[in-house]
């Protein structure tokens, strides 16, 4: 493996929906690392994963933060999406009014560790917000990629579970990149932390270096910002 | 001074001008009743409904069978093309072909393949299937563009678009697709029974003799059975039961009429060149003033009474509407709901075409059947939508009660919906208006029925190409006023 970063951005600007919520950002990923971004919402964290993601479709799994699955479906049909493209349309086809059994068995196995297994056949408008978001984790593993994106991923499951998941995800993806509200989760899981604030990058290194100060300052309301 | 542009004042604007030109067009109307003895004919036919004759059941349960086939097969057609017409509908020439072929009632399709292929099963299947393509196409483009999936996220990037279509949007939006498409059954029921009335066999053909042989109590009998038929699908129309009954229609309908070709070729090259441009010695003079002749003697005054009709039937259909849901909902008058909610199934399940048959034998010739059954049909339609609605809305534990409850809560939170579902009914009765023509109001179906009679392909294709461009310019209008008064989302389904 090289040493070439996996994403690298150079005074880039990032707009949403017309509007500059990013601008001139710099930044490195190398293959192995394990990145948590923290920042009050709206700060950018979803934007700047989907940059990360454009920039390594290829071998990245997206966990989105709308869990963006189908309702109607069962919580297999949903994860199965994450491998539609490993077989034919009609197998496809087949495979949504009567499973096949190999990935009925992967899938069951995977349910298994996301706490899922007895909701297998459920249709995911029955579920809670945990267990969809916990559907939408499983989805992206089945996708077996190298990277895993997580936007938000694990907002509604209990802080046990989530600790367990993470470790899930961490243990299955090479590098983690994961776009988070919870600070403490934040510097106790990741090796690096990327903090936004006020469309700049106000930190970028070790958990261990980051600062009760400048943790105050990520999370504080950008009064000053809205009143300008 | 206080600002009263209020969301309401813009509904409250709308309303005044379907009011004001309402009661224009019923003071414009020919409204007459000039039937001499109405109440002899009324006692007639509800003898006839108390006492219906079923007796003939061979005949009856033929009808029956063709109806139903007609309608799910030309509707099964209707679907697989509107669902890949809809796959396209983003392309400006697929939605404007779409708009077009639904725009032309199926009994003008009816109407013309029946110059083509005679009294056949293609006929009648064709006659429903290429509007409710039409309609399916856009339907379910709307449907699926609403799909918050977007599997380019959370699909691998080389999943085929088939694949991730179909685990995507489709399956997202499988029950609604399927949902409107079991509504879209009951339309087509209605649909092929009303074929009946230009020689088909279905419901609607011996409804008609009955009638006209002065029969009521067969024709009570027929009545009714139709309207069994459609209330009664969800228990006959299971899903896992379609093919079966698909294989059963294809084999039943009427197919042996043996196709004429020198007939159908006759029709496409000769019956409708406009009649100028057939001689050999053709000028230019003489076409425009065929066409100005057309222009001047039918189809302007056929568009005329076609509005005047529509715009009557609207407001009849808004007052309606407005009158009757607060009767089939739980939330105003408790248990009572079952008998408001009947009356409103009999009305949307009667087809307007029927009702307009029947009012005529009662009132005699004059628009005045035709805007009372256009509003029964339609606010029936709209009224069970409010209703259904009205239980929907969330309620504060200290309500309000009875007509505290209606006037403040519920009334005003269903407006919008109302406009949005009245305008969007304004395009099909505009439709139906047209029509009814073939009852003898002398709208636009009138013209193109007396055409076809005369043997005039030319003349009735013209006047059903102007029919479809009126469709399609008020279609038009009420979607630009529904996105203007924001209410557009509402239409559901």
């Amino acid at each position: 493996m090289t040493d070439a970063p996996l994403f690298a951005l150079h005074n880039k600007s990032i707009a949403f929906k017309q509007h500059q919520v990013l601008s001139n950002i710099s930044l490195e990923i190398k293959h192995g690392e394990t990145v948590a971004i923290i920042g009050i919402s709206g700060c950018g964290k979803s934007s700047l994963l989907k940059v990360l993601f454009e920039q390594q479709r290829q071998q990245s799994a997206l966990c989105p933060q709308q869990p963006m699955l189908v309702e109607s479906l069962s919580v297999y049909h949903n994860i199965y999406m994450g491998q539609l493209q490993q077989h034919h349309f009609l197998y496809n086809l087949i495979n949504l009014m009567r499973p096949f059994a190999a990935p009925k068995a992967q899938i069951s196995a995977l349910t298994k560790l996301v706490g899922l297994e007895p909701q297998l056949f459920t249709s995911v408008d029955q579920l809670s917000g945990g267990q969809q978001q916990r559907t939408a984790i499983a989805r992206a593993l089945y996708q077996q990629q190298a990277i895993f994106l997580g936007d938000e991923p694990l907002s509604s499951v209990d802080p046990v579970q989530a600790t367990s998941l993470l470790a899930l995800i961490k243990s299955r993806h090479d590098t983690v990149v994961i776009a988070l509200h919870n600070k403490e989760m934040a510097l106790s899981e990741f090796d690096r932390i990327i903090a936004l604030s006020n469309t700049h990058i106000i930190f970028d290194g070790p958990a261990t270096q980051l600062s009760d100060e400048l943790i105050a300052t990520v999370y504080q309301q950008p009064d000053t910002v809205i009143s300008k | 001074m206080m600002d009263t542009r209020t969301t309401a004042g813009s509904y409250r604007n709308i309303t005044l001008v379907v009011a004001i030109l309402g009661l224009l067009a019923f003071a414009l109307a020919d409204i007459e009743i000039s039937h001499h003895d109405p109440y002899a004919a009324l006692q007639n036919i509800l003898q006839g409904l108390i006492q219906p004759d079923l007796s003939d059941t061979e005949y009856l349960l033929s009808a029956l069978a063709n109806t139903i086939s007609f309608a799910l097969v030309g509707l099964s057609l209707a679907a697989v093309t509107g669902l890949i017409l809809s796959h396209y509908h983003r392309w400006p020439l697929v939605a404007h072909f779409c708009a077009f072929i639904r725009s032309i009632h199926e009994l003008f399709w009816a109407l013309i393949f029946l110059q083509m292929f005679g009294l056949s099963a293609i006929t009648g299947i064709l006659a429903i299937a290429i509007p409710y393509s039409g309609t399916f196409g856009r339907v379910f483009n709307d449907i699926l563009a609403r799909s918050t999936v977007e599997p380019q996220l959370i699909v691998a990037q080389s999943t085929s678009k088939l694949s991730a279509w179909l685990y995507g949007p489709l399956a997202q939006c499988w029950p609604v697709l399927l949902r409107y498409t079991r509504y879209r059954l009951e339309c087509a029921l209605r649909s092929a029974t009303v074929l009946g009335f230009i020689g088909l066999p279905t419901l609607g053909y011996y409804l008609e003799t009955a009638f006209s042989q002065g029969d009521y109590q067969q024709a009570g009998g027929l009545l009714l059975l139709s309207f069994a038929l459609i209330a009664t699908i969800k228990w006959w129309l299971r899903t896992w039961l379609i093919p079966g009954y698909l294989i059963a229609a294809m084999i039943y309908l009427p197919w042996k009429t043996p196709l004429e070709w020198q007939y159908l070729w006759r029709f496409i090259s000769q019956d409708i060149v406009p009649q100028p441009l057939r001689s050999a010695d053709f000028q230019l003079e003489q076409l425009t003033s065929w066409l100005f002749e057309i222009v001047s003697q039918q189809i302007l005054p056929g568009i005329w009474a076609t509005l005047l009709l529509s715009v009557a039937a609207l407001l009849l259909t808004a007052l309606l509407a407005l009158s009757l849901w607060p009767f089939a909902s739980r939330l105003l008058v408790g248990h009572g709901q079952v008998g408001g909610h009947g009356l409103l199934i009999i009305l949307r399940t009667t087809p307007e075409f029927v009702i307009t048959f029947i009012l005529m034998l009662l009132l005699g010739p004059s628009m005045l059947p035709a805007i009372i059954a256009l509003a029964l049909h339609n606010g029936g339609i709209i009224a069970y939508l409010l209703a259904r609605n009205s239980e929907q809305i969330k309620l504060r534990v200290d309500q309000a009660c009875g007509l505290d409850l209606w006037s403040y809560q519920l009334q005003p939170q269903l407006y919008p919906s109302f406009i949005a579902w009245l305008f969007y009914r304004f395009e099909v009765i505009l439709r139906e208006s047209a029509i009814l023509g073939m009852l003898g109001v002398t709208t636009l179906g009138f013209y193109i029925d007396s055409a076809f009679e005369a043997l005039h392909f030319d003349i009735a294709l013209l006047l059903i190409l102007a029919t479809a461009i009126i469709n399609i310019t008020v279609n038009y209008c009420s979607l630009r006023l529904r996105q203007s008064l924001k209410v557009d989302n509402l239409v559901l389904l």
